[in-house]
């Protein structure tokens, strides 16, 4: 079988980041992943291309192409759960604000990704999705998160990615993580100018 | 697309334009509910069966089956117009008769056709909802003069009737006339053998014909509305979870028999063997297989094993790429979607991929769209459709021949330690791997430590999972 190594469509030069977003069932991350890759103005969604899982950004001035595996829907393969994590450089995990046991998911979650890629710091973001929701529904609360976030040095966001609040940005900031992991390869990008490194704060979601 | 100009209104569509759209290729991709039951049928134009299939999967979504028999009835015994718009004179006896012949009798046509579709192909259990009122229809007096396909209409329905408990829509498996299947590669005692007695293509074969039974009893209406992630799937996707645990006890049992032995050399043996065993299933196309026993291999306390891992050679490294190069998930799986498509069965589909473009097409397609977001969305409902029917095109046996010896063995294997959740397995199984293989010592240190410990602590892994 003759097969194209070379994507067509890559740049030359582009930095190509790999993210894996995981959560467990019923935390909207197929619906972040979605809000995040899908073109606003059109009305259709095909799963089965390409093209639909990865979108060129620019973070803090320079370009990069971000690929995404999302296993949303598979859940039940507990089994592949590993070979998934193995393909990513940085990990989303999402937990749900009004889900307690989606948080201790993500613990297990962070555990898992690091006995995969067998090393103690592995660039990943903490998501708290459903920031939307009322606050009588709210069941994990922020100081714990931001206790146990803090002390791993993993950031944190609240996102709505039904109301679009904060998916953007966490998919930059995981960025940024990736990037801090291999200082050697972006010296020259980090002398760029550091352009939107403050972030503008759409909404009363927490930041940390 | 439709050429109204040419005819007198009264031989037009019952829905106004705006009511429905199509794509470039005419495809539906909206629509209101009376006008997306107009497109099912049309007196003038044939129905497009792939528009009536995905319909007929996927109508629930948005409708309901009493609706669409409602719908169904109200086009049967649609009226005719009562003035001809383009004159505003009262339709004639002649444009009577013109509209009996030209719409009337042609719709009535199709709505017979439609339920004999729905009836024989696509009837679920919650469609028995309707079943006595649609009877009711087709014996009243409307239906005389259809008095032939009225007797085969109602023999289905009371078939539906006769079988409330068991679900219709599965596949109808159309006898396939095969050669001989190869005959089966058995070892020479079939009363005591151990997994590396066996033919690694042989257990391929066996694995392959016990997953292809379940997948072959998978109903499109267990993949359907994300049923099989919801509570109660464990009746509504019964065979999409049993299918999907099966995959989940192989990654176990491969990881399982890897890690059993204390010897890293017998370890490698194992590798090599579920190596073996990859490559056989990838060359018998069962891509669920094939990803199950990869997921084992690639489990964290398999991958971790270095010294198991360098003890193979270089032929075996580059099978084992080979197999990941076939299930890569880059490019979306790119490289096993293109296979995919050109594939003849027999052959298994990785359902996880269905099962995750399922989810995408729910997901990041709305329900409804249009410049009034009045139409529903069929477009959506196509893809929904599309991806199921991917899968349908695979159920149908492999040309194989059960050993039931083999095939029992390998059901028993299987089931040990089933008891045991996956992620507690896997960190269950990461200590073993530490026993087994320290971090970063010498080749020599881990196999005495292993050793050691093993007759100390950790003499089966069956024992281990007692106290889990």
């Amino acid at each position: 079988m003759a097969k194209v190594q070379q994507d067509p469509a890559a740049v030359p030069g582009l930095e190509i980041i790999d993210l894996v977003v995981v959560g467990s069932g019923g935390v909207g991350k197929s619906c972040m992943t979605v809000r995040f890759l899908k073109d606003e103005f059109t009305n259709e969604y095909d799963p089965t291309i390409e093209e639909n899982y990865r979108k060129t950004i620019t973070v803090d001035g320079v370009q990069c192409q971000v690929n995404i595996v999302d296993t949303a829907g598979q859940q039940e393969y507990t089994m592949l759960r590993d070979q998934h994590l193995q393909s990513g450089t940085g990990f989303l995990l999402v937990f749900a604000l009004n889900d307690r046991g989606s948080f201790e998911e993500v613990k297990e979650l962070r555990e898992r990704v690091l006995k995969v890629k067998d090393s103690k710091r592995v660039p990943m973001i903490i998501v708290g999705n459903k920031c939307d929701i009322p606050p009588e529904q709210r069941e994990v609360e922020l100081s714990a998160v931001q206790t146990y976030c803090h002390g791993l040095k993993v950031p944190f966001l609240e996102t709505s990615a039904k109301t679009n609040i904060n998916v953007n940005e966490t998919f930059h900031e995981l960025v940024r993580e990736c990037r801090k992991k291999k200082p050697e390869a972006s010296k020259e990008k980090a002398a760029a100018p550091a352009k939107g490194a403050k972030k503008e704060k759409k909404s009363g979601c927490a930041i940390l | 697309m439709p050429k109204l100009l040419s005819k007198p209104p009264f031989l037009g569509y019952t829905h106004r334009r705006d009511e429905i759209s199509f794509n470039g290729d005419g495809q539906v991709l909206g629509g209101t509910f009376a006008a997306l039951v107009e497109r099912l049928t049309l007196h003038d134009t044939a129905v497009d069966p792939t528009y009536r299939d995905a319909f007929l999967m996927t109508f629930r979504e948005f409708s309901s089956p009493q609706k669409l028999l409602q719908a169904l009835k109200d086009r049967f015994l649609m009226e005719p117009p009562k003035v001809d718009t383009s004159t505003g004179q009262v339709l004639t006896a002649d444009q009577q008769r013109l509209w009996n012949d030209k719409k009337l009798e042609p719709v009535r046509l199709m709505v017979i056709n439609t339920f004999k579709t729905w009836l024989e192909a696509y009837w679920l259990d919650a469609d028995n909802v309707c079943v006595e009122d649609m009877k009711e229809f087709i014996e009243s007096k409307v239906f005389d003069k259809y008095d032939g396909v009225r007797h085969l209409l109602l023999r289905f329905i009371k078939q539906k009737n006769g079988h409330l408990g068991a679900s219709a829509a599965s596949r109808i498996l159309l006898p396939v006339l095969y050669d001989t299947p190869p005959p089966p590669l058995a070892p020479p005692k079939l009363t005591d053998f151990g997994l590396l007695d066996l033919d690694p293509l042989e257990v391929a074969r066996q694995i392959t014909i016990i997953e292809m039974h379940t997948f072959c009893a998978i109903k499109p209406s267990e993949m359907l509305h994300q049923n099989w992630m919801r509570v109660g799937a464990e009746d509504r996707s019964m065979n999409v979870r049993s299918f999907v645990q099966f995959s989940n006890r192989m990654s176990q049992w491969v990881v399982r028999s890897v890690l059993d032995p204390v010897d890293a050399r017998i370890r490698a043996r194992y590798l090599k063997f579920f190596i073996k065993l990859g490559t056989r299933l990838l060359e018998l196309s069962n891509y669920n297989g094939v990803m199950a026993v990869r997921a084992g291999l690639n489990a964290a306390p398999v991958t971790r094993m270095k010294v198991t891992w360098d003890l193979l050679g270089a032929k075996n490294k580059s099978a084992f790429e080979r197999i990941e190069r076939a299930t890569d998930s880059t490019k979306n799986f790119a490289e096993y979607r293109t296979t995919l498509r050109s594939l003849v069965p027999p052959a298994l589909p990785f359902l996880g991929i269905a099962l995750s473009d399922l989810t995408f097409a729910y997901e990041g397609n709305p329900d409804f769209r249009g410049p009034k977001d009045n139409l529903i969305n069929f477009d959506k409902y196509h893809r929904v459709a599309d991806i199921i029917n991917g899968l349908r095109r695979f159920q149908r046996p492999f040309n194989l021949r059960p050993v039931p010896e083999i095939a029992a063995w390998i059901e028993a294997r299987f089931a040990e330690g089933a008891e045991v959740p996956a992620p507690n397995f896997n960190n269950v199984m990461y200590e073993v791997s530490l026993e087994r293989e320290p971090r970063s010592q010498p080749v020599a240190t881990v196999r005495e430590a292993g050793m050691m410990r093993a007759s100390a602590s950790f003499g089966s892994i069956s024992k281990l999972f007692d106290k889990a």
